[in-house]
């Protein structure tokens, strides 16, 4: 795979934009300067425009949001990207399949790993899925990215975005959001987050978000080389990298983002 | 079995948990504030209830824990607005869900409402084994 190489999908219509703020501060902190990208946002989150960035980066890793169903996932104004023939959930074709060979997927949308996600490695030849296989909730009860609460959801599912962005297996990236979903479900019970006003029904959430989560393929995989200090660094303080890479408060992650640039100046 | 048990356990409650129903016994739906009173009464039901606590369950059919969920959720949601959409759904189409759309979904026992559910019961059986 072209390590190092990514392309973020990040459309912004339809409550999209709840996840792609949250999916902006992940690019942010989590790529470094020498990695090659490309970051679609908005209007710009076409189907022409991913399949053009798709093909010119040809990406070890492509991330996005989107609103999906079992056969098919889609970008900004709802327009299909993807799409595996089933009449039975009316998707009449196949689309831009051809894109999907040779590299990881990591979409955040409902039902797409009840189906599509399992063609994409089965049959075309992704190298690994990560994503939902139901419907996926977050809360809406305030304006995108204006407090925690409404990116609770967001920042534990983009845990593995994180994870595989520093160099982690497929795997790996799985079990840190999963960890990272029962860090939050913690908090918002009995942590510092247990007074917000919202803890109640955003433990909900994480819980559905959390049994929905899944993955197929080559849970091996690695989409970008980190140093070998950086990893070491993570792997011996998992609750930060766990929880401090998506971060209670935005903040931690500025701190793990420093850490790890610190590590790297000084392994270089 | 001692009262500091139960003690312990409804002092790491949080509060909007100590008033939301979380056993079930004899058809009656009892919240932690309540167990607690009655186990301090020293009364049979008290008794009951203190057996349930320490046992995580909260119910023993799955009637009676399919009421305990929805009842949990309705309070639960009756904090927000009610005809704003408090929930989005990645799905095709897009779907934003009002508080009274969250409960009908739970009501009709739809795919989205029964993940609700057992979402809400898992978060129970948390609540039951804190200590």
């Amino acid at each position: 795979m072209n390590v190092n190489k990514f392309v973020f999908i990040l459309p912004t219509s339809d409550y999209l934009d709840y996840g792609s703020c949250v999916l902006r501060k992940v690019i942010r902190e989590s790529v470094d300067v020498g990695d090659h990208y490309r970051a679609l946002e908005g209007g710009d989150a076409t189907p022409e425009n991913v399949e053009s960035a798709v093909k010119g980066v040809n990406p070890a890793l492509v991330a996005g949001i989107g609103h999906g169903s079992p056969c098919a996932y889609t970008v900004q104004d709802k327009e299909f990207l993807l799409m595996c023939l089933d009449p039975s959930h009316g998707c009449d074709t196949d689309m831009n399949m051809g894109l999907v060979g040779g590299r990881v997927w990591f979409l955040n949308s409902c039902h797409v790993g009840e189906e599509l996600g399992k063609v994409m490695v089965e049959e075309y030849g992704a190298v690994a899925f990560l994503g939902s296989n139901a419907p996926y909730l977050f809360p809406v009860f305030a304006p995108p990215c204006t407090d925690f609460d409404v990116m609770a959801a967001f920042t534990a599912e983009y845990a593995a975005l994180h994870y595989l962005l520093r160099g982690f297996t497929v795997k790996e990236a799985h079990n840190a959001r999963l960890k990272a979903y029962d860090e939050l479900i913690r908090e918002y019970t009995v942590g510092s987050r247990k007074t917000s006003p919202n803890a109640q029904l955003i433990v909900r959430l994480l819980r559905v978000d959390k049994d929905i989560a899944v993955f197929y393929g080559d849970g091996s995989a690695i989409v970008a080389t980190a140093e070998p200090q950086v990893k070491s660094a993570l792997m011996h303080h998992p609750m930060e990298a766990g929880v401090g890479a998506v971060a209670i408060v935005i903040g931690g992650l500025a701190l793990l983002s420093e850490a790890i640039s610190k590590l790297k100046r000084k392994a270089s | 079995m001692t009262l500091s048990y139960i003690r312990s356990w409804f002092s790491k409650l949080p509060e909007d948990e100590k008033d939301l129903p979380i056993v079930i016994l004899d058809g009656v739906a009892y919240t932690p504030r309540m167990i607690l009173h009655e186990v301090e009464r020293g009364s049979k039901v008290g008794a009951e209830l203190q057996a349930k606590v320490e046992a995580h369950s909260f119910g023993t059919t799955e009637e009676e824990a399919y009421n305990l969920a929805l009842i949990r959720l309705k309070e639960i949601l009756k904090k927000y607005p009610p005809n704003k959409p408090v929930i989005a759904v990645l799905s095709t189409p897009p779907t934003a869900l009002t508080p009274e759309q969250v409960i009908q979904e739970v009501e009709e026992g739809t795919p989205l409402g029964k993940r609700l559910v057992n979402a809400e019961l898992q978060q129970v059986k948390y609540i039951l084994s804190l200590r």
